[in-house]
């Protein structure tokens, strides 16, 4: 499937469910409804990137897909450490894009080593660092973060802007 | 009578660009009237959608008042590729200062309009991806032909796209996407993990190679 027409969908589909759940006729809140469209965007997207070797939106496709899970899986199941789980998060779906990355590419194996050394770190880091105190610390950090992030947005995109032409 | 011929410059007219489109041309429009950069204007024409969303209903009138520029020269196929891939990320930095501005206004409390024009934001939201949605389904395919991806077979670590160990550089190459991102991502990983992702771009840099050819740079 064309990307114009996966993005086209997408953005109905968010459309129609931001309008349902802003009327009260469907019980979703904004996390949900960017979730659900990440997923709907995310699965053709990797399919169509996976065949034709686009590695750059089979990535990003691989971490909207991870995310979107991540927001549903966050409103669903009442997860009480919210901040615990961007922990998990960023070494899951890491490792996730790296074994995404082999299957593109199976020739380049470090990608599954790195790939399975980050999900089994991810799934010690639910399992026994909270043992160690890291968590937190990760949410001082997140709380960090959480104040400066519009600030990363703007220096990600001046840094963007700066390299455009490259 | 005195003869002297008076040399008159061409009037400069105001028209949409032919070749640098993104939405209607205005911006690169304004760019060649006022003789600057296309994304400048770009960039500032997003940033004014801060002050509320009147400034796409001027660039609806602009657009549909003022004729396209005729007589520019046709681009060639690469030219026309370059130029797209510029905007996108023209595009892609614009929305991400903007947005980065519109929170960082929230956090200090600056901005807490609810409503865009007169109507409540949560009908304005839904009716502009209606619209997206319905642009992206409706638009012809462009005639540009297909472009063949020319990606590295094999991951190395760069030599030329290097701060550190050449890791970012190899991999954003691989990947096909902006090292400088990459790297900002890295960073970014590392401290929420507080360290740990490190331990990725160690892997990496120790099992990757240099990438051959030139041995020094």
């Amino acid at each position: 499937m064309n990307n114009r027409i996966i993005l086209g969908l997408s953005s109905l589909i968010f459309g129609i469910l931001s309008m349902l759940s802003s009327r009260n006729i469907i019980l979703l809140t904004f996390e949900d409804v960017v979730g659900i469209v990440f997923i709907f965007y995310s699965i053709p997207t990797v399919y169509s990137a996976l065949s034709n070797g686009e590695r750059g939106r089979l990535t990003s496709s691989t971490i909207l897909f991870l995310v979107g899970v991540v927001f549903l899986v966050k409103s669903y199941f009442e997860i009480l450490d919210t901040r615990g789980i961007v922990f998990f998060s960023i070494l899951f779906i890491s490792g996730s894009v790296l074994v995404i990355l082999f299957i593109e590419n199976i020739k380049e194996k470090i990608f599954l080593y790195a790939g399975i050394v980050l999900l089994v770190l991810s799934y010690l880091s639910l399992a026994q660092f909270k043992k160690f105190g890291l968590f937190n610390a990760a949410n001082r950090i997140g709380n960090l973060s959480e104040v400066f992030w519009p600030v990363i947005l703007i220096v990600m995109g001046i840094i963007i802007f700066v390299n455009r032409k490259k | 009578m005195d003869n002297a011929t008076v040399s008159l410059s061409p009037i400069k007219k105001f028209s949409r660009s032919k070749n640098n489109v993104v939405i209607a041309g205005v911006c690169a429009g304004i760019a060649e009237y006022m003789k600057t950069e296309p994304a400048t204007i770009r960039i500032i024409a997003l940033l004014t959608l801060l002050f509320g969303g009147w400034s796409v209903v001027a660039y609806l009138i602009t657009a549909s008042l003022i004729p396209v520029d005729k007589n520019s020269v046709s681009l060639s196929q690469s030219e026309i590729i370059s130029l797209r891939k510029e905007n996108f990320k023209t595009v892609i930095s614009g929305l991400l200062i903007l947005f980065g501005f519109y929170f960082a206004f929230r956090v200090i409390g600056l901005a807490g309009s609810t409503r865009i024009f007169i109507l409540p934001n949560d009908f304005i939201f839904p009716l502009a991806a209606f619209a997206i949605g319905i642009y992206f389904l409706t638009i012809k395919p462009s005639n540009t032909g297909t472009t063949l991806l020319v990606q590295p077979e094999k991951l190395f670590r760069s030599r030329t796209d290097k701060k550190l160990t050449g890791v970012c550089g190899g991999l954003a190459e691989y990947i096909g996407i902006d090292a400088t991102v990459l790297r900002i991502i890295f960073i970014l990983a590392a401290l929420l993990t507080l360290g740990i992702f490190a331990s990725l771009y160690l892997f990496l840099f120790i099992f990757f190679p240099y990438e051959e050819g030139q041995k020094f740079e």
